[in-house]
């Protein structure tokens, strides 16, 4: 009898340890997709803050740096490279962009939209054509775990988060501490008056739509071993980051993060409990009733 | 140094400014006077570049301006004070200065530099947020802004508007020191009579987007003119 309590509790015990270790690992997989939900929302709301544009190719910006990965493995690349080419191929394209349409489209917020659109369709179909219209397969650049007193996780996630880390880290002493942020955040507080002050404002758009852009360039290579690539996965992520920006309050670069975090644990968990779908379901649900109260964002004044 | 040649500038359909023509001189004040509406400001944006004029021509030291981008005509030496302040809330006092030194000089720099000594207040808050300072304090702000970058032209929006009457004097005074003691031209829109006649070497007086008198200040006591043009 005491033999069978003892065996129980211990039982209880194991089961509490594993419990604890799985929790673990959910937080940690939310954090993965927390970190990248940073990295392309600070591009979605910088460049929205600055220009006023809402960039609806964001998402595409973000396939086409996993395919930069694809591209370069299949130049006989290692996946390092394709990691560290994407934010620099995302981010002249995005410059591209920027001189060759977005430049007209200023102060021209419809316009902007469908232009936007127009060119995420144009991006996927290019997708489609050069790389086929199915899931692609890419490389993995770093197999294996990471064993911490007996807990386990993936160290390319551990990579990735350290990776996000250092950019959003990079980012806000950009914003922060730099001449060129100053510019951004006079640009977005009073373009007008910045002007008046000597500041090129278009040269300041396009070194934030580009920077913008090579943001969600880089968290699609990083993301390459971690999702399927299709053409089409962009879309996917441009509606969290839009949660992100609009959960965070529009205009604050802090607030970002603090909406990455409850849209990333919060779906991450979610799908632990329910289906992946459903759970990002819920999400939206849950961001359109807290914004319905909060509708300056969870940070917003 | 700045001439403005039959300038026209609409909104929309809307034909604001009528064929205004004038000239400010080298190191001379000019005061822009005129009611609410007459279309000053449009004026001095159309200057700046912020709303293109459809016609006519600004030259600024001997060159041709119109068109031109604003960053570019800001870059030639204007500082641009306009009507309601316009400083950046949410940047500090010291990070605003530095916008109008054109980040040319490190903060420290600038802090210490001859203008912004003229405005011991601004001193005091360097820290602080724009958004934080009273009205008085933003305007002293503004200004400093606006001469911190050594501009050849200061270009003033209304300066004395919404400040107490003691304020609008230390105003008025800064201004005038600084300005003769750097041999800054100035521009000056105003609707306070008293204020543009301490300061104004030269007048004109606007209505319905046209310049419809022009003098020496020191001439500018007629009551008929104040009651045709100014009064309320
Ligand atoms: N952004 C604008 N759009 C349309 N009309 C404007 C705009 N700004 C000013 N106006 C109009 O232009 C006229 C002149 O305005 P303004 O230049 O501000 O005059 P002032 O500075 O002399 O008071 C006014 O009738 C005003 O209503
Ligand atoms: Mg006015």
């Amino acid at each position: 009898m005491a033999e069978a309590a003892r065996c129980l509790r211990r039982a209880t015990r194991t089961t509490s340890v594993l419990e604890l270790g799985s929790l673990l690992t959910q937080f940690l997989n939310g954090a993965t997709l927390v970190s990248v939900l940073i990295l392309i929302s600070i591009g979605l709301a910088i460049i929205f803050g600055v220009m006023g544009v809402i960039n609806l190719a964001h998402g595409e910006f973000f396939i086409l740096g996993a395919y930069t990965v694809i591209a370069a493995d299949a130049l006989g690349l290692s996946a390092w490279w394709g990691i560290a080419l994407a934010p620099l191929v995302v981010g002249l394209f995005g410059a591209l962009v920027e001189v060759g349409l977005i430049r007209f489209l200023y102060k021209r917020p419809l316009e902007t939209l469908l232009a936007t659109w127009g060119l995420s369709i144009v991006i996927r179909q290019l997708v489609r054509i050069v790389f086929g219209v199915g899931y692609r397969a890419s490389p993995h650049p770093l197999l294996g775990d990471l064993k911490v007193f007996g807990f386990t996780y993936p160290i390319y996630r551990v990579f990735l988060m350290a990776v996000c880390l250092a950019v959003i880290v990079i980012t806000f002493y950009v914003f922060y501490r730099t001449d060129f942020g100053l510019k951004i955040r006079a640009i977005t507080q009073d373009v007008e008056m910045a002007a008046a002050l000597a500041i090129n404002t278009s040269r300041v758009y396009l070194g934030t739509f580009a920077f913008g852009s090579a943001l969600a360039g880089l968290a699609g290579a990083l993301m390459t071993p971690e999702i399927t690539i299709s053409p089409e996965a962009g879309v996917n992520f441009l509606a969290r980051s839009f949660f992100v920006v609009i959960l965070g309050g529009i205009g604050q670069l802090a607030g970002v993060l603090g909406g990455a975090l409850v849209v990333g644990e919060l779906e991450t968990f979610l799908s632990y409990l329910i289906s992946a779908t459903t759970a990002q379901a819920a999400v939206l649900l849950i961001a359109i009733v807290i914004i319905r109260f909060r509708p300056r964002g969870l940070f917003g004044g | 140094m700045l001439h403005v040649e039959q300038l026209d500038t609409a909104y929309g359909q809307t034909q604001i400014l009528r064929g205004v023509s004038f000239e400010v001189g080298p190191r001379e004040i000019v005061a822009i006077l005129g009611r609410n509406g007459a279309g000053k400001t449009t004026l001095l944006r159309s200057i700046m570049g912020l709303t293109p004029a459809r016609s006519g021509r600004v030259d600024f030291k001997a060159r041709d301006i119109t068109g031109l981008p604003t960053y570019e005509i800001a870059a030639l030496g204007i500082g641009y004070v306009p009507q309601g302040k316009h400083i950046f809330p949410r940047l500090t006092v010291a990070e605003n200065l530095r916008l109008g030194a054109r980040l040319q000089r490190s903060a420290e720099k600038v802090v210490r530099s001859e203008v912004v000594a003229h405005f011991p207040v601004l001193g005091e808050r360097l820290a602080q947020h724009g958004g934080t300072l009273s009205g008085g304090e933003q305007q002293m702000l503004a200004i400093a802004r606006g001469l911190v970058g050594d501009p050849e032209l200061l270009i003033l929006d209304e300066p004395s508007e919404g400040l107490q009457p003691s304020l609008v004097e230390a105003i008025r005074g800064i201004i005038a020191r600084v300005c003769r003691e750097q041999g800054v031209a100035v521009l000056l829109v105003e609707q306070n009579l008293d204020f543009a006649r301490a300061l104004a070497d030269r007048y004109y007086v606007m209505e319905n987007g046209a310049i419809v008198l022009s003098g020496d200040t020191r001439e500018l006591a007629d009551e008929e003119v104040i009651r045709q043009y100014l009064a309320v």
